[in-house]
């Protein structure tokens, strides 16, 4: 029953994790409007079969902005991401694979970044480079990698002792070899899992940073950013407030639960607690 | 006159499969002062009939039909209460391993003297008495000190002599012995031996002994049952399972110690 | 226990110059100089004008001398002046920081005295209304921008039914108050900040709890404990949650640098003038020597955090409080 109800939640978060990709890819057929489009006579406006969403404090359309934003806020949770695992899977199958110094070296570097306010960092560092898109992805996956390294490292360190790298060995395989083909296809699994997780802490980590007006810039429109004018506009327009931020909690919510169910598939073990 | 008196017991555990049982129809009785012992494979149910006596069976499972009679009282029909009075004073029980069997975040002593305080009206300083004297009692080196010390600084022996010590001192009717021998080294293995056969002759009380080891069963036990897959499928007096077993897994489970006898 | 601690605060000493490296470097590698605002803006500044400028600021020394200087300074909490008012930094940094400390002390004690107890109910009673409820809100707490929740609070109490002030964290006349009513006041400003920087973290704790709680539930000394005859809640309460604890002692300590980078974003939307506000403005004003300061700061907190973490582990872990041959 339990896990059945559980099967339920991962199937609707899928499919809204669907829909959102399809905003993005089918953004100019899904939103009619221009997403940039400023109408001063429907400034403010609240839903209404003309903007089903309602309409910002330069009268452009929200849903439009939001579908249009989908585009911009996933690519950085995707990116982002694969920056944070690619950098994850270097350092941890290093670290698990070598071992001695090398591995206390990097693993001391993890403890170093895991110390970071890294909300702090980031935003240092994008005020720095001036917040473009491509910036913001990569200090988000330069300051979310750890988890994946520790991960990995902790995955390699079991596998490594299996026979078949040691038959792999025998055979006349490379470090890098064996690490490329043996350990991290083996490891893969509790990535994805970390990874699916992660994507919605970068979305959550952009949408904060393009509230802060450190994000994306306007005019382009990311779900942070649409929520900018969100406080001085808070008691006058809630439509402003309330969509955009439902299209992100939902995001991240979904991707939380699919990470969760995507544990669940991997280690059933863990489904029962009475283990 | 019978101590414990069970009656075809089963024991059931749900699982993702539907239910198990676990333990299938078992009787047997304890007479007074003497010690009957359950021998089997481990997963023969063994330890599940001895947790239905306490009525600690882990979550999932459950008590299906059968009776235990405790001095004539049916323990399956006792709720919670009733059996709280009665765990660790009148009836008590030494786990297998005593490495997790006592609890890392506290002392020895208070650990002892937390299970007097459970059944007696007393002060904390007189329990803590009784604690050390029971100490004494089961030849712990030092006791004073030890009394102070926690878990993780003692030896598996020493953890295992506490279990003994903590099950009785509310001097309980009847104790359950669930393979306490089975996770310590040889030579401790037989100090604690000698332990219980010191106990079984200077108190008065009853014992249940649970072990794999047909060996350990012939010198501490009175009576044998041996239990197989949930079902008990031999019971007699220790020579007479010993001398003349009728039931094949039985005689296998003999076949290794027969060089000794 | 003190070879332990005095263990572990060796190893946090490497830490500590790790995160001032990789803040100097990072922020000093990067294109762009302070001066930049100050003089590309304006056309008129010369050439000479510029380098002056550079030279005050130390710019033009290589970066690895820089690094030690400013490392020399530190180590007596001297940041130098900020760009903008010109003023010492550790002033500034100092005005700032108490009402940071006391929002992310209360949050923390929030989060202790209701995500601990959730946690624990939750794993007693494994699939009741109350486990199921704690789910949701602990996924919700993990997935909800915390700006945006702090935004529909603000609506809801400030504005909708006018309970509490909308931002700041004293009423204008507050000068004029007797001693209890500015405490009430400074209190009113407080609950929604402290709320919202307690919720993610609220959710998180009580999670580890509940596991850390079922883990327990099926130890061997729980089943010791009840074969002795102790009451349902002498078991849970005191031989199961005792060791429960232990490691989201060590998840607390984890979760400061994420309290202390989130006051960035409640500060900022509740306009209070403490050290995460005082960073968004350094960084809008590449306020290098204030921008530097606060992250040292800030990794410095966490580094106590942690230590504290450390502190309170091995005194309620025996194992490690006491070890034989100390």
């Amino acid at each position: 029953m339990k896990s059945f109800l559980k099967n339920k939640m991962v199937l609707a978060s899928s499919i809204f994790i669907i829909v959102i990709l399809a905003f993005a890819l089918f953004a100019p057929f899904i939103a009619k409007q221009d997403p940039s489009a400023i109408d001063t006579n429907a400034i403010l406006s609240g839903p209404s079969a003309a903007h089903i969403l309602g309409t910002d404090t330069l009268g452009r359309d929200i849903f439009s902005r939001i579908v249009y934003g989908s585009r911009i806020s996933l690519s950085i949770g995707f990116i982002a991401v694969g920056i944070a695992v690619i950098i994850g899977l270097f350092f941890g199958s290093v670290a698990g694979y070598y071992g001695g110094k090398i591995d206390t070296v990097i693993m001391r570097f993890v403890d170093i970044m895991l110390c970071f306010p890294t909300f702090f960092l980031i935003l240092a560092v994008i005020a720095i480079l001036e917040p473009s898109i491509v910036n913001i992805m990569i200090v988000i996956g330069l300051t979310s990698w750890m988890g994946v390294a520790r991960l990995v490292r902790a995955e390699i360190l079991t596998l490594k002792e299996r026979d078949f790298v040691a038959a792999a060995r025998v055979m006349g395989a490379g470090d890098a070899w064996i690490i490329a083909r043996h350990l991290i296809p083996n490891a893969i699994g509790p990535v994805f899992v970390s990874a699916t997780l992660g994507i919605g802490g970068a979305i959550l980590t952009e949408s904060a940073l393009s509230f802060l007006g450190i994000g994306v810039q306007p005019p382009t429109p990311s779900w942070g950013n649409i929520l900018m004018d969100g406080k001085s506009t808070l008691g006058v327009a809630w439509w402003l407030t309330v969509f955009p931020g439902l299209f992100i909690l939902f995001t991240v919510l979904s991707y939380n639960l699919l990470s969760e169910g995507l544990r669940d598939m991997l280690e059933p073990k863990l489904r029962d607690d009475r283990k | 006159m019978k101590i414990l008196q069970v009656n075809d017991l089963k024991v059931c555990f749900e699982t993702g499969t539907g239910p198990v049982r676990v333990v299938d129809g078992v009787g047997f009785e304890i007479e007074k002062n003497k010690c009957f012992g359950l021998v089997g494979e481990s997963g023969s149910g063994k330890t599940m009939t001895a947790l239905s006596v306490l009525k600690l069976i882990p979550e999932g499972g459950s008590i299906g039909s059968g009776s235990i009679l405790f001095n004539g009282t049916d323990l399956v029909r006792c709720d919670e209460k009733i059996m709280r009075s009665l765990r660790g004073s009148k009836i008590s029980i030494v786990f297998q391993d005593p490495s997790s069997a006592l609890n890392p975040v506290f002392t020895i002593g208070y650990q002892v003297a937390e299970a007097i305080l459970a059944h007696r009206n007393i002060g904390k300083a007189r329990a803590g008495e009784i604690a050390l004297e029971y100490l004494k009692k089961v030849h712990i080196p030092d006791p004073v000190k030890i009394f102070h010390d926690y878990p993780h600084q003692l030896s598996g022996g020493t953890k295992q002599r506490i279990g003994i010590a903590m099950a009785l001192v509310n001097s309980p009717e009847l104790l359950i012995l669930d393979e306490p021998t089975t996770a310590l080294d040889v030579t401790i293995q037989a100090r604690i031996l000698d332990l219980l056969e010191e106990i079984k002759e200077k108190e008065k009380l009853s014992m249940l002994f649970i072990s794999h080891d047909f060996g350990i069963i012939a010198r501490m036990c009175d009576e044998v049952g041996v239990m197989c897959k949930g079902k008990m499928v031999e019971r007699g007096t220790k020579d007479a399972i010993i001398r003349s077993p009728k039931n094949d897994y039985t005689i296998s489970l003999l076949g290794s110690v027969k060089a000794f006898a | 226990m003190l070879t332990y601690l005095a263990k572990r605060l060796a190893g946090l000493v490497p830490v500590f110059f790790g995160i001032t490296l990789i803040s100097f470097f990072v922020i000093h590698l990067a294109p762009g100089k302070p001066t930049d605002i100050q003089t590309s803006l304006n056309p008129k500044v010369s050439y000479e004008a510029r380098a002056r400028l550079e030279k005050l600021y130390g710019l033009d020394k290589p970066v690895y001398i820089r690094y030690i200087d400013w490392l020399r300074r530190v180590v007596v909490f001297d940041f130098g002046r900020s760009y903008v008012d010109d003023r010492p930094v550790s002033e500034k940094i100092a005005e700032r920081i108490p009402i940071t400390l006391l929002i992310n002390i209360l949050s923390m004690v929030l989060i202790l005295f209701i995500g601990i107890p959730m946690g624990v109910l939750s794993a007693v009673r494994r699939g009741s209304f109350l486990d199921k409820s704690t789910t949701v809100i602990a996924f919700t707490g993990f997935s909800v921008p915390e700006f945006w929740l702090a935004l529909l609070l603000m609506s809801l109490f400030s504005i909708t039914l006018g309970w509490l002030p909308i931002s700041g964290i004293k009423s204008l006349d507050f000068e004029y108050y007797s001693l209890g009513a500015k405490i009430l006041d400074v209190a009113r400003h407080l609950i929604l900040p402290v709320a919202i920087a307690a919720f993610g973290s609220l959710a998180g704790i009580s999670r580890y709890m509940r596991s850390a709680m079922v883990g327990v539930i099926h130890q061997d000394y729980i089943r010791t404990a009840r074969a002795k005859g102790l009451k349902g809640s002498q078991v849970i309460y005191k031989h199961a949650l005792k060791n429960a604890i232990l490691p989201v002692i060590t998840i607390l300590g984890l979760s400061v640098p994420g309290l202390i980078g989130g006051s960035v974003i409640f500060e900022s939307i509740f306009a209070i003038p403490g050290m995460g506000r005082l960073f968004y403005e350094s960084v809008m004003a590449r306020d290098y020597p204030t921008i530097m300061g606060i992250l040292t700061i800030g990794a410095f907190l966490t580094l106590l955090g942690n230590l504290l973490a450390d502190i309170a582990y091995s005194y309620a872990d025996p194992r490690i409080r006491v070890t034989e041959g100390e």
